[in-house]
C-alpha cells in the first residue's frame, strides 16, 4: 500500500457530508447483504419449515439442498448428435467459455472502433458516431424470424465459436464505446504527431502510444460485460440451443420447478451455487481495478 | 503486472476452449443415421415427458426405419419460432399463434386422421367419434378458406375451486357438508349402499358399486348428480347454500373460505367467471359470447355488431358470483408470497400452520396442482406428516352452485360447467414430405391409443379429451384426488367441460386480434382507479364496484370492437 | 486524353502516398472492415424489414400490404390520448424514471465514487457489496427482493411493529411504482461505482498534490479537479441515459413477466410485451412506426444534449 500524502487530510467541511456519505453506502451494503444472507441461510432449509416461515432461522439444517441440486439440475436438449443431458458442470463449462471469449472479442473489437473513430475525425466516422448514437435509441420489433432466416444460412445458428466470432457487429454503439470514445478524446494528440514524425506507423502508435491508455478500462468493461453475458439465459435458448449454459440451467430450473421435482430451498440452493463463480472472479479482478492498470500511459 | 493478468485470462480461456471440446453433455439418445428421425417437442407444463416413452419404443419397434427424439419444450412458445418450426410434431399448449402457423401453411393437414379408426390399434371407430366434443374441434382446428383440419386436442385441463373433504369433515359439526338424513335410508339403499341410521347422520356399512366412502363415515347428501357416494356429495347446490358455506367457515374457523396466488390468481380465476356464465346461460347463448354469431334475446349479433354479447344478463350474474367468491376480501384471500406455492402452502398446510396464520379452506387451481406439488407432500411425509403422504388426502373440486334462473348444461337448469384453465395443442409440421408427414400421423395416433391414453392419465393424473375408460384397478392406482377429477370428467351428463380456448378457434374475429386475451377488460373511468386493466381481480386490488366494471367492460368493447372487425374481416370473407 | 487521366490519377495517388494519406486510409479500413461487414450482414441484414414494417399492414396469414403512414397516426394518437391508456402511461413513467435517475441517482454515485477514491472507511467492503447486484444475476436479486418484499416485510411488520395486513409493496398498485424504483436505484449502483472511481484514479495525482499544498479542501477537490476531468464520463453517462429513455424496460420485467400493473408500465416494457404477446404479426407495423416515432422523438434530444454537454465540456481546451 502506498501511504497518503500527510497532506492530504480531510477538510472540515468535508466531515459531515463524508460521514453521512459513508452511513448511506454502507447502509446500501448491508441491505444488499440481507437478501444474499436470507438466500444462504434459506437454502439450507426443509421445504415444510420454508413454506411456514420463510424468513425465520431454520430449525434443522439440510446441507443435502446442495447435492440435490446437482442431482436434479439435469438440462435435456436437443444438439446436433442427439438428445443429450447436462450437468451443473456441462453448463458451467459453456457459462465459463461463452463469457470469456465473447466479451474478449467485443472489448477488443469496441477499443479499435473507438480508437479509430476518434482518432481520425473525418466525415465517415462522424457519421459512424452518430449512426451508433442513433442505434442505441432504435428500437427493433419482431426481427426474429428474418434473423434466424440469416444466421441459419450462415452457420452461425447453434455454433458457439461462430456466434462469438462473428458478435461484435455493434462495436460502434453502446456504453463501452462511447467511455473508450471519450477516453480517446482526451489523450493529447501532440505525443502522437511526434511519433509520427520520428517515423511510427498508424498501428504502432496505437499500440504503443494510446492503447496501454486503455488497458484500465478495459479491464474494467471487461468485468462488466463477462458478468453480463454471464447472466444471459435467452441468446442461449434461441440462438445456441445445444450449448444450455447455466443462467438457462438456473432460469428453466426455477420456471419448471416441479418437473425438476425441485424444492424452493434446493432452488435457493441453486442461486447460491451460480454466484460462486461470478464472486470469484470479482474478488480477484476487483484488486486489479483498484491498483490502477495504467501501464506506461501518458497523463492527460 | 500486466503479464499475469493476460497470463491468468489466456489460461481460462484455454482452460475453458479445451473442456468445451470434452463437453457434450451426456447423449441420452445417440441419432441414428440409419434412420429416419421424428423429432417430438413436448411442452410438460405438468405432464412431463415420461408418458411418451413407452409409446416412443412401440412406434420404433412397429417402425424400425424410424427413430423418435422427444425433447421436452423449454417454455418457449412456438410464436418465437413462427417462421421456422424446428420440430415435426409438436405437444403445447394452445395459442392463437398456432392459427397463424396455419394460415403460413407450416401446420400438415390431419383430417384423415379423423375419418377412420386408428391404423393398427383394433379400434374400429372412427377418430371422430372418439375425440369430445369433435363439432366443435373440427371448427377451432379448420381455417377460413382451407378444407382441412390442422390439429387435435392434447389437453383440456379445468380450473376451480379445490378443497380438502377430509378437513369438511372433520367440520360436519360446523356445516362445511351437507348430511344425508334419516329420511333419505331409502334412497340411499336404493342405490347399492347399505347403512345405519345413528342419531341424526347415515353411516355408510358397504356397497355393490364404488364408492368413496369407507365402513364407518357420514353419509353426505348426493350433491347436484343425484347419486350417492360420487365426487360431489355433500356439496352445496344453491348460491343460498354457497354463501351459507362462506359463513359458516368464516364463523366456525380462522380460514378463509378462498385463497389464490397473486401471480397466477389473475389468470387461474377466470374459469370461474367463465364457467358461472356459461352456467347462467346455457351453452348455445354462451357459444355467441365467445362467437359473435346467433341470436340472443330476439336481437341478431354478428362479428360486426359483437359488443352486444356485453348486454348479456349472464355476465352480471358472473360478476356477482366473482365478486362474492373471489374479490371479497371477507371470503377470498391473496398470501403475501404471491406465486402458486404461497397459495398452496395456505391450503395445504392447513395443520401445520398455527390458527394465528391465516389459512384458505379452497384453493383455486387447476387438475394439476396436486401433482406439481408433489414435492411438499413427500417433504412432509418425510418431517413426520405421514397423513399428507402424497395421493392419501381426498381433495375435491366443489362445484359451482346452481344461480337462480340459471339454464344449465340441459337448457334447462340442469348441470355444472366447469371451465378449462389449460387447453393443449398437437400439430404437426407441415414440410412438404407427404410421406414423413404420413409417418408423423402415424405416431400421433399411438398416442391416441386406448392403452396409451390411459397410460397418460394413470402417469400424469388428467384426463385427456378423448373417449377411453378406466377400470377400478387401474383407478386404484391414482390419487384419490385425481380419482375424484376423473370421476367429474367421466359425468358428462351433469358436467358440461367449457373449453373457451377452442371457441376461440372457431371465430376469427377472437384469434386473430387481442380480444382472445382482452375479452374481460375494462376502461375504469373514475376518479380513483382510471386506466384499462386485463383482469377482473383489479376489483379487488383497487376497490372498483361490479357495476363500474360491467360499464367499463362494455364501454372498452364499444371503443375497440371496430379495430377488431376491421383486422379479422378479410378472414370472414374469404369462402 | 486517356492517358492524362491515369497518369492525373497516378499523381494524386503519390501524392496520398507521399503524404502518409494512403497509409491513414489503409488504417482505417484495416479496422472498419471486420466489424462493419458484421453490421450489414447481421444488422441491416436482419433489421431493415423491421423497419420497412412501419410503412406497411400485415395481414394474419403474413401478407404485406403497402400502409402509407397510417401507422405513425395510430401510434400519435393512442399516445397523445387522455384516457389512461398503456401507451399515454407508459411514455410518462419513462420520463419520469429517468428524471429520478437523474436528480437521485447521479449525485449519489459521484458521492460514493468520491468517497471510494479518497480510501475512506471501509471503502472496500463497499466496492465488494455494491457489486452484488451484478455477480448475482438480476434474476436471482429480483427473486429474493420479491420474496422478501411480499413474505418477510409484511412478517416483520406484524411481529416487531404489530402492523398486520402490511400490504405487499410490489402487487399493491399503490405503491408498485415506487417500489419498483426504489429496486432500481437499489440495484443501479454497481455500474457507476466502478467506472466512476476508475476514471477518478486515471487524473494525474500530482494535481492533487499541488492543490494540497495550496492548501484546497476535499469540497475544493472534487468540484474543481475531479468533476471538471471525470466530466466526460459524466456526460457519456448522461447521454446513455437520454438515448435509453424510451428502451429501458427497468426491473419491470423481472417481477412481472408480462403481467404488470399499468401503474409500472414504461416505453421499453410496452415494446416488449406488445411483441412477446402479439397476436400474429399484426401489431408489428404500429409498433415498429412507434419505435420511428420516439427514435424521432429521442434522437434531437440526445444529440441536442450531446452539443450542450460538449459545449461545456471544461476539458475540451485542455485536450
Amino acid at each position: 500500500m502506498r501511504r497518503r500524502p500527510l497532506t492530504d487530510r480531510i477538510s472540515r467541511a468535508a466531515i459531515v457530508p463524508m460521514i453521512l456519505t459513508g452511513l448511506l453506502a454502507i447502509l446500501l451494503c448491508i441491505s444488499l447483504l440481507v437478501p444474499l444472507i436470507w438466500c444462504l441461510y434459506a437454502s439450507f432449509k426443509d421445504q415444510v419449515d420454508y413454506a411456514i416461515s420463510a424468513f425465520g432461522w431454520p430449525t434443522s439444517w439440510h446441507p443435502e439442498n446442495y447435492s440435490n441440486v446437482f442431482a436434479k439440475m439435469l438440462i435435456r436438449v436437443l444438439t446436433k448428435n442427439g438428445l443429450s443431458e447436462f450437468g451443473l458442470f456441462d453448463l458451467l463449462t459453456h457459462s465459463i467459455v461463452y463469457s470469456t471469449l465473447s466479451p474478449l472479442l467485443g472489448i477488443l473489437f469496441t477499443m479499435l472502433m473507438a480508437y479509430v473513430i476518434s482518432m481520425y475525425r473525418n466525415p465517415f466516422s462522424k457519421f459512424l458516431y452518430g449512426f451508433g448514437i442513433v442505434l442505441m435509441i432504435l428500437p427493433i420489433v419482431g426481427n426474429l424470424p428474418a434473423s434466424m432466416q440469416i444466421n441459419k444460412a450462415l452457420g452461425r445458428y447453434d455454433n458457439m465459436f461462430l456466434w462469438i466470432l462473428l458478435s461484435p457487429a455493434g462495436c460502434f454503439s453502446g456504453m463501452n464505446f462511447l467511455l473508450f470514445y471519450q477516453l480517446f478524446r482526451g489523450v493529447p494528440k501532440d505525443y502522437a504527431e511526434a511519433a509520427r514524425i520520428d517515423g511510427a506507423g498508424h498501428y504502432r502508435v496505437m499500440c504503443t502510444i494510446y492503447l496501454p491508455n486503455a488497458v484500465s478500462l478495459a479491464a474494467v468493461t471487461y468485468i462488466l460485460s463477462f458478468l453480463g453475458v454471464w447472466n444471459d439465459w435467452s441468446t442461449f435458448v434461441i440462438w445456441l440451443p445445444s450449448y444450455p449454459n447455466l443462467a438457462y440451467g438456473m432460469y428453466i430450473f426455477q420456471y419448471q420447478a416441479s418437473q425438476f421435482r425441485a424444492t424452493q430451498p434446493e432452488i435457493l440452493a441453486s442461486f447460491i451455487i451460480a454466484m460462486i463463480p461470478t464472486s470469484l472472479l470479482y474478488l480477484s479482478m476487483q484488486k486489479l481495478i483498484v491498483q490502477k492498470l495504467q501501464i506506461g500511459g501518458l497523463k492527460g | 503486472m500486466k503479464k499475469r493478468w493476460m497470463a491468468s485470462l489466456f489460461a481460462l480461456v484455454l482452460g475453458g476452449v479445451s473442456l468445451l471440446t470434452g463437453c457434450k453433455g451426456n447423449v441420452i439418445e445417440k441419432i441414428d443415421p440409419n434412420r429416419t428421425q421424428i423429432y417430438v417437442s413436448v411442452y410438460d407444463g405438468g405432464y412431463g415427458t415420461d408418458w411418451l416413452t413407452q409409446i416412443k419404443q412401440q412406434f420404433e419397434n412397429d417402425n424400425p426405419k424410424y427413430q423418435v427424439i422427444i425433447t421436452p419444450g423449454q417454455g418457449a412458445d412456438i410464436t418465437e419460432y413462427s417462421s421456422s418450426l424446428n420440430y415435426n410434431i409438436y405437444f403445447t399448449t394452445t395459442s392463437p399463434s398456432f392459427k397463424q402457423l396455419v394460415a403460413k401453411n407450416l401446420v400438415a393437414d390431419i383430417s384423415d386422421l379423423y375419418e377412420s379408426p386408428l391404423k393398427n390399434s383394433g379400434e374400429t371407430k372412427p377418430l371422430k367419434e372418439k375425440v369430445l366434443q369433435y363439432d366443435l374441434v373440427k371448427q377451432a382446428y379448420s381455417y377460413p378458406g382451407k378444407t382441412g383440419i390442422y390439429g387435435l386436442p392434447y389437453t383440456s385441463s379445468v380450473g376451480g375451486f379445490v378443497y380438502d373433504h377430509g378437513i369438511f369433515k372433520e367440520n360436519i359439526e360446523n356445516g362445511w357438508l351437507w348430511t344425508a338424513t334419516a329420511a333419505d335410508e331409502e334412497a340411499v339403499k336404493a342405490q347399492g349402499i347399505s347403512c345405519h341410521v345413528q342419531g341424526e347422520y347415515l353411516i355408510f356399512d358397504s356397497a355393490t358399486k364404488r364408492t368413496n366412502y369407507t365402513a364407518g363415515d357420514i353419509i353426505l347428501r348426493a350433491g347436484k348428480d343425484g347419486v350417492y357416494g360420487t365426487y360431489d356429495d355433500g356439496q352445496p347446490e344453491t348460491l343460498a347454500e354457497w354463501k351459507i358455506l362462506f359463513t359458516r367457515i368464516n364463523q366456525t374457523s380462522t380460514a378463509v373460505p378462498v385463497v389464490y396466488s397473486e401471480s397466477f390468481g389473475y389468470e387461474y380465476t377466470l374459469p370461474v367467471l367463465k364457467a358461472i356464465f356459461a352456467q347462467y346461460e346455457g351453452l348455445k347463448n354462451n357459444e355467441i359470447f365467445y362467437t359473435y354469431t346467433g341470436e340472443y334475446n330476439g336481437r341478431q349479433i354478428t362479428p360486426q355488431t359483437g359488443n352486444l354479447v356485453y348486454e348479456m344478463e349472464g355476465l352480471q350474474q358472473a360478476l356477482d358470483f366473482y365478486e362474492y367468491s373471489i374479490v371479497s376480501k371477507d371470503n377470498a384471500r391473496i398470501p403475501a408470497q404471491s406465486d402458486h406455492r404461497g397459495a398452496q402452502n395456505d391450503f395445504l398446510l392447513w395443520d401445520q400452520r398455527s390458527n394465528a396464520d391465516k389459512k384458505g379452506a379452497m384453493l383455486v387451481e387447476g387438475i394439476w396442482w396436486e401433482y406439481e406439488a408433489r414435492t411438499m407432500f413427500d417433504s412432509l411425509e418425510n418431517t413426520g406428516n405421514s397423513n399428507y403422504k402424497y395421493g392419501t388426502r381426498d381433495y375435491r373440486y366443489m362445484l359451482f352452485p346452481e344461480i337462480p334462473g340459471q339454464k344449465g348444461i340441459d337448457g334447462e337448469g340442469n348441470g355444472t360447467v366447469m371451465a378449462v384453465q389449460d387447453s393443449g395443442t398437437v400439430l404437426i409440421a407441415n414440410k412438404g414430405d407427404q410421406n414423413f408427414i404420413d409417418m408423423c400421423k402415424l405416431f400421433v395416433s399411438y398416442t391416441l391409443r386406448d392403452e396409451n391414453l390411459k397410460q397418460f392419465t394413470l402417469s400424469t393424473g388428467t384426463p385427456k379429451p378423448y373417449k377411453y375408460s378406466l377400470s377400478d384397478e387401474e383407478l386404484a392406482k391414482m390419487t384419490k384426488f385425481q380419482r375424484s377429477v376423473w370421476d367429474m370428467y367421466q359425468d358428462s351428463e351433469n358436467i358440461y367441460i367449457l373449453n373457451t380456448t377452442l371457441l376461440d378457434y372457431t371465430a376469427p374475429i377472437s384469434f386473430s386480434t387481442k380480444l382472445g386475451s382482452s375479452r374481460f377488460t375494462a376502461y375504469v373511468n373514475e376518479e380513483a382507479g382510471r386506466g384499462t386493466y386485463n383482469y377482473p381481480v383489479e376489483m379487488r386490488v383497487r376497490n372498483i364496484s361490479k357495476e363500474t366494471w360491467l360499464e367499463g367492460m362494455k364501454w372498452y368493447a364499444r371503443e375497440n370492437w371496430a379495430g377488431y372487425y376491421e383486422t379479422s374481416k378479410p378472414l370472414y370473407e374469404v369462402k | 486524353m486517356k492517358k492524362d487521366v491515369t497518369e492525373q490519377r497516378k499523381s494524386v495517388f503519390r501524392k496520398w502516398k507521399e503524404s502518409g494519406k494512403l497509409a491513414s486510409v489503409g488504417f482505417q479500413i484495416s479496422i472498419y472492415a471486420f466489424p462493419l461487414t458484421l453490421f450489414a450482414i447481421f444488422w441491416i441484414g436482419t433489421n431493415i424489414n423491421s423497419i420497412l414494417l412501419a410503412f406497411q399492414d400485415v395481414a394474419f396469414d403474413g401478407t404485406k400490404t403497402w400502409a402509407g403512414f397510417h401507422n405513425f397516426v395510430d401510434f400519435i394518437r393512442e399516445m397523445a390520448s387522455e384516457d389512461g391508456t398503456l401507451l399515454s402511461t407508459s411514455f410518462k413513467n419513462s420520463i419520469k424514471m429517468f428524471l429520478i435517475n437523474l436528480a437521485i441517482c447521479m449525485p449519489l454515485y459521484l458521492l460514493f465514487s468520491f468517497y471510494i477514491f479518497k480510501k475512506l472507511f471501509a471503502n472496500r467492503f463497499i466496492m465488494i457489496v455494491i457489486m452484488v447486484p451484478a455477480i448475482v444475476s438480476e434474476f436471482i436479486i429480483a427473486m429474493v427482493f420479491k420474496r422478501f418484499v411480499g413474505g418477510a416485510l409484511p412478517s416483520i411488520a406484524k411481529s416487531v411493529f404489530g402492523l398486520s395486513g402490511f400490504p405487499d409493496l410490489l402487487t399493491d398498485p399503490k405503491y408498485t411504482f415506487s417500489t419498483v424504483i426504489f429496486y432500481m436505484i437499489w440495484t443501479s449502483f454497481s455500474t457507476s461505482l466502478i467506472i466512476y472511481p476508475n476514471a477518478m484514479r486515471a487524473i494525474d495525482p500530482s494535481l492533487f498534490e499541488s492543490a494540497q499544498m495550496d492548501g484546497a479542501g476535499w469540497w475544493t477537490q472534487f468540484w474543481k479537479i475531479i468533476l471538471p476531468l471525470i466530466y466526460p464520463t459524466i456526460s457519456t453517462f448522461l447521454i446513455l441515459g437520454v438515448s435509453g429513455l424510451f428502451l429501458t424496460a427497468g426491473p419491470v420485467m423481472t417481477f412481472y413477466m408480462y403481467g404488470a400493473y399499468p401503474e409500472v408500465y414504461t416505453m421499453g416494457y410496452y415494446f416488449t410485451v406488445q411483441t412477446m404477446t402479439a397476436v400474429g404479426e399484426s401489431t408489428y407495423p404500429f409498433l415498429a412506426a412507434g419505435g420511428l416515432i420516439l427514435t424521432l422523438v429521442s434522437c434531437p434530444l440526445t444529440f441536442g444534449t450531446k452539443f450542450a454537454l460538449d459545449r461545456f465540456d471544461p476539458t475540451r481546451d485542455m485536450a
